[in-house]
């Protein structure tokens, strides 16, 4: 082992996984279980559920972990992607709203169905038996029958989520134009599951939840992953993937500490779990065997960016609302324009979020909602606010598109390694779906009696692509299970795997290919 | 659903072992409020930008230089990873050059307009922030940020002193429902 004056060696283990947050700990939690050593390296800090404290300001702490982690954005800028995403312990699922929704089985063939966007080299029938093991593992509430237009599954463990003022104010609405709305399937308790209290409602789920209500790494993989000797070493920043010098074969990562102590983690299996800066690794990773980064001999590292165009409908009432309370994600969904059809306009899935829980600053808060006032009508506005608004959320389908991408920068990180550069923007089908939405939105809103409408402008969130799986090796980074094409001991797991966006948010989905990619790694285990 | 019928207390006195240590855990203790009322020294920020964000802070969100809104700022651009709103615009680099940036291009438009912002009308500070908000305000030198970006930076900030405490939800006369209480302002 070539060691430098600077380098310390760790012990070998069987695996090492780079990222602690949804994909990263649900592998190393199976890998573990089955006897295997693992470690975790983790590029943020510690965050355990006693800094989870309930404060608008301080959730932001969890989004985006500081210069470290930065991620440029190439002009012009109308994407961005920070609050989705996160450094710490658990990493984005640390502050994560826990909406847990199956993909339909028309977005598993957008190519072969449309001829854009790309395909999944899997079908639904193939996540499904997954999608059933995961929602019993971790806990989901919901209404399988009231959901209509739920891919066919096994019912969820727990009730739907209550309704509350809000959500019952706006399903007039919905009701009033015909469309069918159903409890929001989440990974949080509305009973006790498995010795983790039922939810408090307290909508202060953007800033972690500590009660275990809710099903985030800290409360479910990652104590699998520690209770079965899995180690979780923060601080720790992955700076490329070490191979063989025919580069076959991974031997380990070499990450440094807060020290500038460069450490060698050897391993006999390599994890990917780093959303963002997995492609950036792959990159740094570049060899005489890989010059153009790690498993990148098709340059699709980087490609086909995706995130989920998003808009809100807001409105004022004069019932009571107290948006305040409830959680983060939304009370109930409606799916009932899911259907891509090109003769809409635009071709995308999208569904409809009722009444997410509102704080008074923020991001997504009541102040952030009407920008415009200012000065003495803020206060008045404010107050009224506080008690007789809610909305609805447009979470709708990016098409996949290779210019979306990550590349190096030309900037470097404090350890000389070459930032990550995003180019991302969106199209006019996306911009289709935006106005097409707006409308419908508008009228729902104003069909559940509100007083004033607006909406926002085209925002978006989730972080999704970037490593796409494909059954074709020239046009995808890794097959169905997130192993790469050029080296079979480096899997990738999480969102970069997702060749398209969908319509829904992606965590369920992101749990399901993982577990699904975890069984066969340990299946085809080398004896 | 009245969610009363859930025994709060007894959840979060048994969720979790680390609950209990949440009570003991280190938090900020930094008040911006109580901060200005003692005159703490600012590290970051000068004397001509503390008087510029109260003037137009205070103008945007009536009683942000009361609640300190100049230290909150001051307080997060001196840490490592401030949690001030300008972190989701997903700036390149650290955040305390796009707050000298933004406040000098607003002196600079003052000054070239012959004016102080504090010294107008009401009604003259309710056109010039218009003209802020709308990116209209001439001279701009957009180099740091657009005009607009200054309107949020200040809005957003006043909004969190403001609104964003436990004292804030008082205010709005809405209940603050923390899982893990915050031992100072947040």
């Amino acid at each position: 082992m070539a060691k430098t004056k600077n380098t310390h060696a760790n012990a070998h283990v069987d695996a090492v996984v780079v990222g602690s947050g949804i994909a990263g700990a649900l592998v190393a939690a199976k890998l573990s279980a089955k006897g295997k050593k693992v470690v975790i390296l983790e590029s943020g800090r510690s965050v355990q559920s006693a800094d989870m404290i309930s404060s608008d300001i301080n959730a932001r702490s969890l989004h985006w972990g500081g210069g470290m982690a930065e991620l440029q954005l190439a002009s012009p800028v109308t994407i961005r992607t920070y609050f989705s995403s996160g450094s710490q312990t658990g990493g984005t699922a640390s502050h994560y709203y826990a909406a847990f929704f199956r993909l339909h089985d028309e977005d598993f063939h957008m190519k072969s169905t449309f001829g854009q966007s790309n395909d999944w080299p899997i079908a639904y029938a193939d996540l499904r038996p997954y999608y059933d093991r995961i929602q019993e593992e971790v806990g989901i509430s919901g209404d399988a029958k009231a959901e209509v237009w739920r891919p066919e599954g096994a019912p969820y463990p727990m009730p739907g989520l209550p309704t509350f003022q809000a959500a019952s104010v706006l399903k007039r609405g919905f009701d009033k134009l015909g469309l069918r709305t159903a409890p929001l399937p989440v990974a949080i308790n509305t009973a006790p599951y498995k010795g983790r209290p039922g939810c408090l409602y307290d909508g202060w789920c953007d800033a972690g939840c500590p009660t275990g209500a809710l099903a985030n790494p800290q409360w479910i993989y990652l104590r699998q992953a520690f209770a079965h000797g899995a180690t979780l070493v923060n601080d720790a920043r992955v700076t490329r993937v070490l191979t063989t010098t025919n580069g076959k074969r991974a031997t380990g990562v070499e990450y440094v500490d807060p020290e500038g102590t460069v450490h060698e983690q050897h391993a006999d299996l390599v994890v990917l779990a780093a959303l963002t800066q997995t492609p950036r690794i792959m990159f740094n990773s570049a060899t005489g065997a890989h010059p153009n980064g790690l498993s990148n001999r098709n340059g699709m590292v980087g490609k086909y960016i995706l995130v989920h165009p998003t808009l809100n409908v807001y409105g004022l009432f004069e019932d009571e609302t107290n948006p305040y309370q409830g959680v983060s994600i939304g009370l109930m969904v409606s799916q009932d324009d899911y259907e891509k059809d090109p003769k809409k306009g635009y071709l995308a899935s999208y569904q409809w979020l009722l009444s997410p829980a509102v704080k008074p600053n923020g991001l997504n808060g009541l102040a952030s909602s009407r920008p415009d006032i200012y000065g003495a009508a803020l206060d008045p506005w404010m107050k009224r606010a506080a008690k007789h608004f809610t909305f609805i959320q447009m979470v709708g389908e990016m098409i996949a598109r290779p210019e979306n991408r990550i590349e190096l920068s030309s900037d470097k990180d404090a350890f000389g390694l070459p930032l990550s550069r995003l180019t991302i923007a969106f199209s006019d089908n996306e911009r289709a779906l935006y106005t097409h939405a707006s409308a419908v939105g508008k009228s729902i809103v104003t069909a559940a009696s509100a007083t004033e409408v607006w909406t926002s402008p085209l925002v978006n969130q989730h972080f999704m692509g970037g490593t796409i799986m494909g059954k074709d090796p020239d046009t995808s980074v890794t097959d169905s299970y997130g192993i790469t094409h050029e080296i079979p001991n480096v899997m990738i797991a999480g969102n970069t795997l997702f060749p398209t966006s969908a319509g829904v948010n992606p965590t369920f989905t992101t749990h399901a290919i993982t577990l699904r990619a975890v069984e066969h790694v340990l299946a085809h285990w080398p004896a | 659903m009245n969610p009363g019928h859930l025994n709060r207390r007894h959840v979060l006195q048994t969720g979790s072992a680390s609950l209990a240590v949440a009570a003991a855990a280190p938090l900020s203790l930094f008040d911006p409020r109580q901060a200005r009322a003692q005159g703490i020294p600012f590290k970051v920020l000068a004397p001509d930008e503390v008087a510029t964000i109260e003037a137009l802070s205070n103008a945007l969100v009536p009683g942000a230089r009361d609640a300190g809104v100049s230290h909150y700022i001051d307080h997060e651009l001196a840490s490592p990873s401030p949690r001030l709103m300008l972190r989701f615009a997903q700036l390149r680099g650290p955040m305390p050059p796009y707050y000298h940036g933004a406040l000098a291009a607003f002196a600079a438009s003052m000054a070239a307009q012959g004016s102080a912002f504090a010294s107008l009308s009401p009604d003259a500070q309710h056109a010039l922030i218009e003209a802020l908000r709308t990116g209209t305000i001439k001279p701009w030198d957009a180099s740091p940020v657009p005009a607009p970006v200054l309107y949020a930076m200040m809005r957003n900030d006043g909004v969190d002193v403001v609104y964003g405490s436990v004292e804030g939800f008082k205010t709005l006369d809405i209940p603050y429902m923390p899982h893990i209480m915050p031992k100072t302002t947040w």
